[in-house]
């Protein structure tokens, strides 16, 4: 019997409470725009903080109240979906992907001391850290500690950002205390591995992989410029294709051809890299060698045409540069289209085109030729 | 006689014997210097040679970019073979001029004041900042400018900062011993310029010898009118009793007010090894191009004092103290415990450089610590009453947003926390991650 | 050696250290429990060591195996902490106590009160306490048991169960109450009946094992202060705190006892307040914890004066007839929040709404 009125009693506090709470979630209902929620849904939900607010919420409420869709995660697509549900302009986003601009693994970036103390890049920082290349990565991984999707690998010396897991949200640049990490166009397929503003006889001493500031690649595509002491590559997407080739110490990575995990990590990598590359070289030698005999030949028949005219060889030379240049003009056209072609399947399987790549490189070399 | 002192502080192995009673020797000229171009606090420096030019010592090769920066002079006769950057006390490569000696030494004709005694102050001012006087005690905070105080701050007190109180270093020690009248001709210079009326030399009352060389200096002195007060003031040998603030509190009973200066309660402080320059600078003309560094520790053969021409590699020195022993693993410019460990000893000497110590592999911690145990031993020590294992957790958990920033950087680095902590935690550089971030969000980084 | 060659370690300063270190500081706790612990052996024979042993060992134990689901090094279960925790833990247990709820205290005390928390440093309870209090009130029975020592047939049945040859302990053990204890249920009638020589030397009374001498615990209490492992403040402000407010109640409420003066018996039963019990142990092992105590000078005493009075008030009001355990613990919650309010201001600190 008594149980029965225990029952009772609870189940009727139930019916109670739950009448009070519905009467009062109308009661004090707070009125939201309905758009929020929906704008919220849209969002990628991230919760990053790199739009400037504390969370997608937020930002949805900061949207729908008049600020600019900039949301650097979802990018352009989520800012159109958004700008649907408000029936504004989308503003303009560029995907953004983080990039470190150093590959100075402990075997290729000399070591200055053995470094004891807290294992922060924040904290080795104070005393210089141990590279002697003072613009390298730190290598102990507060970007890692940082990143919100674990797309930051820590190994052999250096942190490797993957570019898509990257969501842009700039905490490991903010974090990063030598600046070695910048925001680059997702698009952006070819990057100058090194962040060195040491003058160039230094940075060739404290580093196997870094910029020297030679300006080779700013003479062969357009698309590099120097920064201080450093090459920077400013294209929105892939450069020449043979770019990577002509840089006397492998700092420039071309990211439609190589992971950039692989490429700064991998021995293998890096020695398939070193193939191609010497590959690449021996054509252009065979290349520069037939030019030279058709030149010389040309030559001859002219002075023999001109009968007994002498053949100076400055004059030779300075004849011989401009039309070089022609045809690496011609070269660098052919393949940026051909690097066009084979970008736009790269959306799609990302892992065919990972098995792809060692005979593509060979491909493009084909084609080159 | 009571030695005066602070709350807080420990006391470490001194170490000083090492170099202490050993003569200050002149150091033959390296072949080649490398004169870096960040010497001193606030404003760099406008380079004024470049690369092929010959200099003579003592010629003018930087000039002060600003009230709040120091002239930078050739320490010796040569060629500037260069201006890339070369290494710095910090760990950064930092432009620098390296000259390469020609062995003739030829100096350029120097400019003494005429009758330093009653020239006026403006004209003294001028000579100590002709001369790229900074602060030689490590601060190297130029001295022109901590001489001339704003009218409203007014300066009744000159202290002298003799302590010494970092371990196994006695460059001051021996400048105290061996040119005692100088210093204090310096110090009353620096006074007259002050207008002060106490000059107080603070020496810890583990260098009875250098007292003694003081108080017999000052009985044969001439006072000038200025001067109502003045007195050697034994202090307790503890670290950091040479801190300014501690050195301050000791010696005046006055408080420096959390992130004020000395002169907010009237007092300057300067470092004699200064003074002695500031002699130099008035009485001889001679800009600071050479000062006393301790070499010393177990790491090196034969610890010593040298009169070191500013710019010469570390290297150098080592060599003139009989070079490295075999386990020598540690390399400090500076004391132990607020010195810059290096890299290597390529690293130039520089004018705030008062000691080289050479550290043996069991001398040196390793690298692993453990979790805080609240054990309150830092909180003991804490010279400045902070509580270092609260802003050290803070930063080690990158919680700033916890931490007073007024707290945070009332710390001094001193290192007595990190001293005597048992879990070896390496509290002062938390404590300095604490104070990058801070500096880096004011940059708005 | 070839200059400009050598690459040198580089570290933040300070570059020397005074030597001292956490396990070091752990391990010389727990040797300033062996005049405790000897007493023990001394006074329960086997039974004593039995009980501390097997809270050592499965404290370490316990210990390893969180740091190792932890992902730490198993090896930093040798850095003392676990063994002092193991070591405090059995000496405040009673001698007939068995292995499992031993082990069940030091599985508290390690997992529960201390890695759950972070491990060492982290842990807001003293562990060793914490597991105590989980066995009186899990087990009131058996750790309420309190044989005689130095009792032969106690003796005897204690080493025949240590080397495993009796399954089940004799029931003829001779069991007494605890001064306390008989304090608290007779009121002031046992009171002529205790010795202050058997207090203070322990070797008479009945208690938890390494409670009963309260010279031994004095003894490694003085050896912690010299050795400057502790300080003055928390285990003589709860030493006064329990005197002064004991003395003060026995005077408004005399006891009567023959031949004495009114005062004199409540000075009596104020002495006996201080020395009885685990107060002693509390007050100079327990409550002194690093981890768990107030870091500021000013915070310490608070704590101490507040370890005092709850334990006074439980001991004089409560149900227990022993509170330093609740005292203490009940003050540990309040570590952070005395911290807070008596961190010192830095030097030359400026009021800054003046």
């Amino acid at each position: 019997m008594e149980i029965l009125y225990a029952v009772g009693i609870l189940s009727g506090l139930g019916v109670l409470a739950g009448a009070l709470l519905a009467y009062a979630s109308k009661v004090f209902y707070v009125k939201e725009d309905p758009r929020v929620e929906e704008v919220d849904s849209i969002l990628p939900q991230a919760n990053c903080g790199a739009c400037g607010y504390a969370g997608c919420r937020d930002f949805a409420k900061a949207i729908v109240s008049g600020e600019d869709i900039v949301c650097p995660v979802g990018g352009p697509s989520v800012a159109e979906l958004v700008a649907q549900i408000l029936g504004k302009e989308a503003a303009e986003v560029e995907e953004r992907v983080a990039f470190v601009k150093c590959a100075g693994t402990h075997d290729r970036a000399k070591k200055r001391a053995t470094y004891h103390g807290v294992k922060t890049c924040a904290a080795a920082h104070l005393v210089g850290g141990d590279k002697e290349c003072r613009y390298g990565c730190l290598g102990l991984g507060d970007c890692a500690a940082v990143c919100p999707t674990d797309a930051i690998t820590i190994s052999r010396g250096v942190a490797v950002i993957d570019p898509e897991k990257c969501i842009g949200c700039e905490l490991c640049v903010q974090a990063c205390p030598v600046n070695v990490i910048e925001m680059v166009p997702k698009s952006r397929k070819m990057h100058v591995v090194c962040n060195s503003q040491d003058p160039p006889q230094v940075a060739r001493k404290v580093c196997d992989v870094a910029c020297i500031a030679c300006k080779i690649c700013t003479r062969t595509d357009k698309n590099f410029t120097m920064e201080g002491n450093v090459a920077v590559f400013t294209g929105s997407e892939g450069g020449l294709d043979t770019a990577p080739f002509v840089c006397p110490t492998n700092a420039i990575m071309d990211e439609s051809k190589y992971r950039a995990l692989e490429f700064v990590l991998s021995d293998a990598v890096r020695e398939a890299f070193e193939q191609d590359k010497a590959a690449y070289k021996e054509r252009e030698r065979a290349e520069r060698a037939k030019r030279a005999a058709a030149r010389k030949a040309a030559q001859q028949k002219k002075a023999a045409a001109q009968a007994g005219g002498e053949a100076n060889p400055a004059t030779d030379k300075s004849a011989a540069k401009p039309s070089e240049d022609g045809d690496k003009k011609d070269d660098s056209k052919k393949s940026n289209e051909s690097n066009k072609i084979d970008s736009s399947p790269a959306d799609g399987d990302k892992k065919a085109k990972k098995e792809d790549k060692a005979p593509k490189a060979e491909d493009t070399g084909k084609e080159g030729e | 006689m009571i030695s005066k002192t602070f709350r807080g502080g420990i006391h470490p192995y001194y170490g000083k014997e090492l170099a202490a009673s050993r003569e200050t020797e002149k150091l033959p000229l390296p072949d080649q210097f490398f004169v870096s171009l960040e010497q001193h606090i606030g404003a760099p420096v406008k380079l004024l040679v470049k690369k092929g030019d010959e200099v003579k010592a003592g010629q003018l090769i930087a000039e002060a970019g600003g009230f709040v920066s120091a002239n930078i002079h050739a320490p010796t006769s040569g060629k500037v073979t260069s201006t890339d950057p070369v290494d710095h006390v910090s760990g950064r490569k930092v432009p620098a001029v390296t000259i390469k000696a020609d062995g003739n030494d030829e100096w350029v004709d120097l400019e003494p004041v005429d009758s330093p005694e009653s020239a006026d102050p403006k004209t003294l001012l001028d000579a100590i900042r002709r001369a790229g006087v900074v602060g030689m005690g490590g601060a190297s905070f130029p001295t022109h400018v901590k001489l001339s105080p704003p009218d409203d701050k007014p300066i009744d007190t000159l202290i002298l900062n003799g302590a010494e109180c970092e371990p196994y270093l006695t460059a001051d020690h021996r400048i105290m011993v061996e040119k005692p009248r100088e210093v204090l001709l310096g110090a009353l210079l620096e006074a007259r310029i002050l207008g002060a009326s106490r000059l107080f030399i603070g020496v810890e009352d583990n260098k009875p010898d250098a007292i003694k060389a003081l108080e017999d200096e000052v009985e044969g002195l001439q006072l000038p009118e200025n001067i109502k007060e003045i007195s050697v003031v034994p202090l307790e040998t503890k670290y950091p009793q040479g801190s300014e603030k501690q050195l301050i509190k000791a010696i005046t009973d006055r408080n420096v007010p959390v992130k004020g200066l000395p002169m907010d309660v009237g007092v300057v402080v300067s470092n004699v090894a200064t003074c002695y320059a500031v002699w130099d600078a008035v009485y001889n003309g001679r800009p600071v191009i050479e000062r006393i560094v301790t070499v010393t520790g177990r790491g090196v053969v034969e610890p010593g004092n040298y009169w070191v021409r500013i710019g010469t590699p570390v290297s150098h020195l080592i060599e003139a103290a009989g070079g490295y022993e075999d386990d020598a693993a540690k390399l400090i410019i500076g004391g132990p415990m607020m010195g810059f460990a290096q890299g290597t000893d390529a690293v130039p000497t520089m004018k705030s450089t008062n000691g080289v110590l050479v550290q043996t592999r069991d001398e040196v911690q390793g690298p692993d610590f453990a979790p805080c145990i609240r054990c309150a031993r830092c909180v003991e020590v804490c010279p400045m009453n902070l509580p270092p294992f609260l802003l050290a957790a803070a930063a080690e958990a990158g919680r700033y947003d916890v931490l007073d920033q007024d707290v945070l950087f009332s710390c001094v680095e001193c290192g007595s926390c990190a001293y005597v902590c048992p879990s070896r935690r390496p509290l002062v550089q938390f404590i300095r991650m604490g104070k990058a971030y801070f500096r880096g969000q004011k940059k708005g980084k | 050696m070839k200059m400009g060659e050598r690459k040198f370690i580089i570290s933040s300063s300070p570059h020397i250290h005074d030597g001292s270190l956490t396990p070091r500081i752990m391990w010389g706790v727990s040797l300033a429990l062996l005049p405790a612990t000897l007493v023990s052996f001394y006074a329960f024979g086997w039974d004593a060591v039995r009980v501390i042993l097997v809270s050592m060992v499965s404290a370490v134990v316990f210990e390893a195996i969180a740091l190792m689901l932890r992902n730490r090094r198993p090896r930093q279960a040798m850095d003392g902490s676990a063994a002092l925790t193991g070591l405090l833990l059995g000496l405040t247990l009673p001698p007939g106590i068995s292995n499992a709820m031993i082990m069940v205290g030091t599985f508290v005390a390690i997992i529960v009160a201390k890695q759950v928390f972070g491990g060492l440093g982290q842990n807001p309870f003293n562990p060793a306490l914490t597991g105590r209090v989980f066995l009186l009130i899990a087990f009131p029975a058996p750790m309420t048991t309190w044989p005689l020592p130095r009792d032969l047939t106690s003796q005897i049945s204690s080493l025949k169960s240590f080397l495993g040859l009796a399954v089940e302990r004799h029931a003829d053990v001779v069991t007494g109450a605890t001064p306390l204890g008989a304090v608290k249920e007779h009121m002031l009638k046992a009171l002529p009946h205790i010795n202050m020589g058997d207090l203070f030397f322990g070797l008479h009374t009945p208690g938890s094992i390494g409670e009963i001498s309260a010279l031994a615990i004095l003894l490694g209490g003085l050896g912690l202060l010299v050795a400057r492992i502790i300080n003055w403040r928390i285990p003589l402000t709860i030493i006064a705190t329990v005197f002064a407010v004991a003395f003060l109640y026995y005077l408004a409420v005399p006891p009567k006892v023959s031949g004495m003066s009114p005062v004199s018996a409540a000075f009596y039963m104020a002495v006996f307040h201080v020395f009885a019990g685990g107060l002693m142990i509390g007050a100079f092992f327990m409550a002194t914890d690093y981890v768990t105590s107030p870091i500021f000078p000013k915070g310490q005493i608070i704590f101490g004066i507040g370890v005092g009075l709850m334990t006074i008030i439980i001991r004089l009001w409560g149900g227990y007839p022993e509170g330093v355990s609740f005292a203490i613990l009940l003050m540990n919650a309040l570590v952070p929040l005395i911290d807070r309010y008596t961190m010192p201001k830095p030097f030359g600190w400026v009021d800054r709404r003046a």
